[in-house]
Order: C-alpha cells, then structure tokens, then sequence
C-alpha cells in the first residue's frame, strides 16, 4: 500500500516555501508573534491559491495516490500547527 | 487475477440550463480498453471526471464491482485519471515521483524499461513532454487502482512515442480497465476492445466504423 502520509508531507513541503518567505517578512515587521500568525494563517492559505491558480493539475497526483484535496489541506494545517509548537518549545528551552 | 467491473448510469449534467450529459451508460471490466469518443465539447473530460469523482454531477450512479460507489475518497481508491495537463509536481525527482506512487513489489518491473532507465536520475521539469507523458501514464497504469482514465494520452506525442505509450496500455490491460478518450481517433481505434460514442450528452455502443460517420463523427467520404 502507497504510504498516504508521505504523501501528504511531499505535498506540505511544496507549501513551504512561499509560506515562509511571507511569514519571514512578518517576523521582520512583527517579530515572533507575526511569524507564527502569518505562517498559520496567510502564509498557508496564500500558498494554497497560488497552487490553486498555477498548479492546479498537480492535486491530480495526490489523487491517484488515493488523497483527497480536503486531506491534503488537513493534515498540512496539522502539521503546520505542529511546526508552530516545535518552534515555540524550542524558544522556551533555549 | 480478479476481474473487477465498473458499471456507470444515469449521469446527469447541466451547465448554466444547458444540458451537457443526460443518459450516459458505460460498463466495462479488467482487460478491456474502452474508447470514448466525441467532438469537442461533448463533455467527454467531464464525464471521466465525474466518475472520478472530482466533477459534481446532478445524478449519478457508479457501482464497482456491485458495490454503489458515490463518495470521492471511495473512488480514488479504485480509480485512476491521467489529467489533460502535466499533473507530477515540476519540483519533485523521478524517483520521487515513482517512490510516492508505486508499490514497493512492483518497483523491480516499473524500472525494467529503458525510458524509465533514461530518466530515472532527472527532475521533473527536466523532462521533455514526450518523457513526462510516458511516466505519468506508466504511473496510473502500474499503481493500485482498479480502473484507469486517460484523458487525452497522445496529445503533442510524436508517433513513435504514441506506439510506446500504446505498448505500455495494452501490455498493462490484463491488470485494469482502461477508458481512453482522444481526438485520435485512428489510435483509439487500433488499440480499444469497445467503442463508445458520447453525442449530445448520450453514449452510444459503436460495432461498425460506419456508424462513426453516420453519426456525424467522422466525414461521410
């Protein structure tokens, strides 16, 4: 069986990049707390419209390997709210 | 090997008031290619996708192996659909591509073919269309679902790359049911073991090539 989650993290992983680049502005502009708003909020669902408007087709990917649209933006809240936590753990024991 | 049927009725389509499908029926099994023809506009990508489960439809009724299907995560799981479009993440390797969507038992004969040996250390966007239109549809061909859809296959494809991608369909039809549409129609034909024509949102069983004509598919000459 194809393993859904590795799946679900290929896709997660090509949100990243314009999620953190707006979310780094943020951490410029607004320090930490900026960062951590626009990387759970803005960052993502822009992300998410980019690929909505420009790789579209790509979802059919996920799809043929058995994962739903509506999964893929689960699981990537998910693990973007995780990323969140690790950061904010980190800063607290350093 | 078990054979596996999917039966589809009754779809129902309406754009903007416009009828687009209105009495579609398709039933096919493991080991069959069936051909769907019609001109375009005549909502063939829209039915495929609807069956996929991708495209909302007024009405349908799908039932794979007798089972009622109509939930999409449902019909991923049986179905797989190769877009009109380039559809592998640009950024993703070969490899990758390949690790994320075949079976590790079946990875041995995925690779055991020089085109997949050529490109099997590139990029994505390395490819050329030809190359990326060969792995994408080995891909929905040797993963785990049950039927295939392709939608369009031999479109911007040189000859000789048309004849492998035929090689690669038939050479694969024992382990699915293939449904293949494209405006060449001659390749449709020459590999398709049922014809299917879609006219004004109707399906019709084609036994005759003469029929294409005398349903306004085809020049009557």
């Amino acid at each position: 069986m194809i393993n859904k989650y590795n799946n679900i993290i290929a896709f997660y992983k090509t949100t990243l990049p314009v999620n953190l680049a707006l979310s780094l502005c943020a951490l410029l502009l607004a320090h930490l707390d900026g960062f951590v708003l626009i990387f759970m909020t803005l960052g993502f669902v822009f992300s998410l419209l980019i690929k909505e408007v420009n790789n579209k087709s790509e979802y059919f990917f996920y799809y043929n390997n058995k994962v739903t649209k509506l999964e893929l933006w689960f699981f990537s809240l998910v693990l973007n709210l995780i990323v969140v936590l690790l950061l904010k753990l980190l800063i607290l024991l350093f | 090997m078990k054979i596996n049927t999917i039966e589809i009725d009754s779809i129902q389509k309406k754009f903007d008031h416009k009828t687009i499908l209105s009495d579609v029926y398709l039933k096919f099994s493991t080991g069959e290619i069936v051909g769907l023809l019609g001109r375009n506009g005549s909502g063939k990508s829209t039915l495929l996708k609807i069956i996929f489960g991708i495209e909302p439809a007024d009405f349908k009724f799908i039932r794979i192996n007798g089972v009622l299907k109509s939930k999409t995560s449902y019909l991923l799981q049986h179905i797989s659909y190769l877009d009109q479009n380039h559809f592998i993440p640009k950024q993703f390797s070969v490899k990758k591509a390949i690790l994320l969507s075949i079976n590790k038992n079946d990875t041995y004969d995925f690779y055991d073919d020089a085109m997949i040996q050529q490109i099997k250390s590139s990029f994505i966007h390395e490819l050329s269309g030809g190359e990326l239109r060969y792995l994408e549809i080995k891909i929905v061909l040797y993963n785990e679902s049950q039927f295939v859809f392709l939608d369009e296959p031999y479109n911007g494809l040189s000859p000789i790359m048309i004849t492998k991608i035929n090689e690669i369909i038939t050479k694969n039809k024992s382990k699915k049911g293939v449904l293949i549409t494209d405006h060449n129609y001659n390749e449709i034909l020459k590999i398709s073991t049922k014809i299917i024509l879609l006219k004004d949102g109707k399906t019709y069983l084609i036994n005759d090539i003469k029929e294409l004509s005398e349903k306004g598919y085809l020049n009557e000459n």
